[in-house]
């Protein structure tokens, strides 16, 4: 099982960096990277410089996610949808492989593309910062920042698959959950944003240090919500992490993919 | 033998792709034929473990094909769809499911190699896919199907898009295949194609086995329909005289513009028997005689309607 994994871990991998739907998740996660250059060059906005606003606006609510359906939504419905998955189907290996194999090589891309698209956003904004101490980064901002897009990523990307394994055409899917029902969640009073994947990311990203909190509650209005401890927060989302990826495994297993000629 | 299907039947909602299907298939080449639409590739997924039966049990070198890994290293699939991984090159396409058949990478590499080569891909393998043509991507798909040399080799309408030269040379190769002893599973609309290929045939029709056997086999139960043979003679007038009185022949007739005898006879071998021995008492001279409906297409017909 883990050599086919690795296999089609290895496949994935060099197939995903020749396709288009790499141009796709390099275009999104130039975005914030964009808006970050736009604003230390051409904007005359004088306050400290947004790096964690715009890394939690711009970052972990919009990159995050739609890099991870990008990726992750393709991760069994490709294969279904180009017709091919009868070739894996028809191997001597167990079906979860090709959703395990696959989700890891999507990872990779996921965690380069995060990784760079954080650094470089810090990168633009915290130099700006360099000749002003009073507006420098938090210590351990960009570390924290990093953590939470990767964990996201993971996450996000997991749930994102598994609804490939389950459902024909995952990026609607996907396109719903992450920007209505996570939306609309977070937009209810009381414990509803429980329900979001995003609020245990803000509960982990806050409580990382005081300087963040500070920050992210100023621009969130997130004093009238309970956040959970970070370490219950990385909890929580393993376990969707872990409900997602058996899930995921346990349809494609089982399920009948009907192929159209 | 190899397959063996019992009450099989296999529905779509509410449109039954397969319904009642009850056959076994011994080694060899086995032709499974029918119209578009007939079940030909509802069996094929069954047979391949794509899809499950709705009811029944289908056992294939004795096993249940769905998500059967043992089952696996045992065959080898050509789907019929015209989707490749159209990235890759033949040969990296062919290697990487080898992979996953369990061969390491350097007898992936060989093993690769002399299957694209005995598939006629040897200029072409270190081609991307995409600019292949529909011809090459056929023998890439049948390539990667035989590559790990499986007992059974399933084919869905390996045909499908080629022209007569590539139709010629995928069934030489299938032909030679089963000379080697790989028991085939072919299926084809195009039913002459398959005759040139193998005698024995699973008739399909709307979902379910109208018959199966020897062409001459299921031709010979078909005793409803008169058999119909052309005659080449040189005094056509003579010969259909001479043969008129036999007590099975039920009609003669000559075409004015050929001077061809149809004789139509309700049992083929009294009738080849009779000739014979009018032949041999020097009453006719025969040119050429042949029995018109004896062929796949005519059985096919005749069960259709």
């Amino acid at each position: 099982m883990l050599r086919a994994t690795i296999i089609l871990c290895h496949f994935h991998f060099w197939r995903l960096c020749f396709s288009k739907r790499l141009f796709a998740c390099l275009a999104v996660s130039a975005l914030p990277v964009a808006a970050a250059f736009l604003i230390k060059t051409i904007s005359p906005y004088v306050g400290p410089p947004p790096a964690i606003e715009l890394a939690w606006f711009l970052i972990v609510q919009f990159v995050v996610p739609v890099l991870a359906l990008i990726l992750g939504s393709a991760v069994v419905a490709e294969e279904v949808e180009d017709r091919t998955i009868v070739f894996l189907f028809t191997r001597p290996i167990p079906r979860m492989t090709i959703l395990l194999g696959r989700w890891l090589a999507s990872l990779v891309v996921l965690s380069v593309l995060l990784t760079a698209c954080v650094l470089l956003t810090v990168h633009f904004l915290g130099e700006s910062a360099a000749d002003n101490q009073e507006h420098a980064l938090p210590a351990g901002a960009v570390v924290a920042l990093c953590q939470v897009a990767l964990v996201g990523g993971v996450v996000y990307s997991a749930l994102f698959a598994a609804c490939g394994a389950l459902v024909r055409r995952p990026i609607i899917l996907g396109l719903g959950y992450t920007f209505a029902v996570e939306a609309f969640l977070g937009s209810l009073p009381g414990k509803n944003q429980a329900l979001t994947i995003q609020y245990y990311l803000r509960s982990y990203l806050c409580g990382q240090n005081d300087a963040i909190l500070a920050r992210i509650e100023q621009l969130t209005d997130s004093r009238s919500i309970e956040m959970v401890a970070p370490g219950d927060a990385l909890l929580t989302m393993a376990y969707v992490l872990v409900v997602a990826l058996v899930a995921g495994c346990w349809t494609i297993s089982r399920r009948q993919y009907v192929l159209t000629s | 033998m190899i397959v063996v299907a019992e009450n099989l039947g296999r529905w779509y909602g509410q449109v039954a792709g397969l319904n009642e299907v009850s056959l076994s298939i011994a080694g060899g080449i086995t032709g499974l034929v029918g119209v578009n639409g007939a079940g030909k590739s509802t069996l094929i997924k069954l047979l391949v473990g794509e899809i499950r039966p709705s009811r029944g049990r289908i056992q294939v070198l004795g096993h249940e094909p769905f998500a059967n890994r043992p089952y696996f290293r045992k065959i080898g699939f050509c789907p019929q769809q015209d989707a490749l991984y159209d990235q890759l090159t033949g040969f990296g396409m062919v290697k990487f499911l080898l992979r996953l058949s369990g061969f390491s990478p350097a007898q992936a590499d060989r093993t690769a190699e002399a299957t694209l080569q005995r598939v006629g891909m040897t200029d072409a393998m270190h081609r991307r896919i995409g600019g292949y043509s529909k011809g090459m991507r056929q023998r890439v798909k049948i390539a990667q199907a035989i590559a790990h040399e499986p007992e059974l080799l399933i084919c869905d309408e390996p045909l499908n898009g080629l022209d007569s030269v590539g139709r010629r040379d995928i069934l030489e190769l299938l032909s030679e295949l089963g000379d080697s002893g790989v028991h085939i599973l072919v299926s084809s609309h195009v039913l002459h194609e398959i005759e040139n290929l193998t005698e024995n045939i699973v008739l399909l029709h709307r979902g379910r086995v109208l018959a199966q056997g020897t062409v001459p086999e299921v031709r010979d139960l078909l005793t409803r329909f008169p058999r119909r043979i052309e005659i080449k003679a040189g005094r056509p007038r003579q010969c259909a005289e001479a043969i008129m009185p036999l007590e099975h022949v039920l009609s003669v007739g000559i075409i004015p513009e050929t001077g061809v005898i149809k004789v139509e006879t309700r049992n083929i071998d009294q009738f080849y028997r009779d000739l014979t021995a009018i032949v041999a008492a020097g009453e006719l001279e025969i040119g050429s005689l042949e029995a018109v409906d004896a062929g796949l297409e005519a059985v096919f017909d005749y069960l259709v309607d």
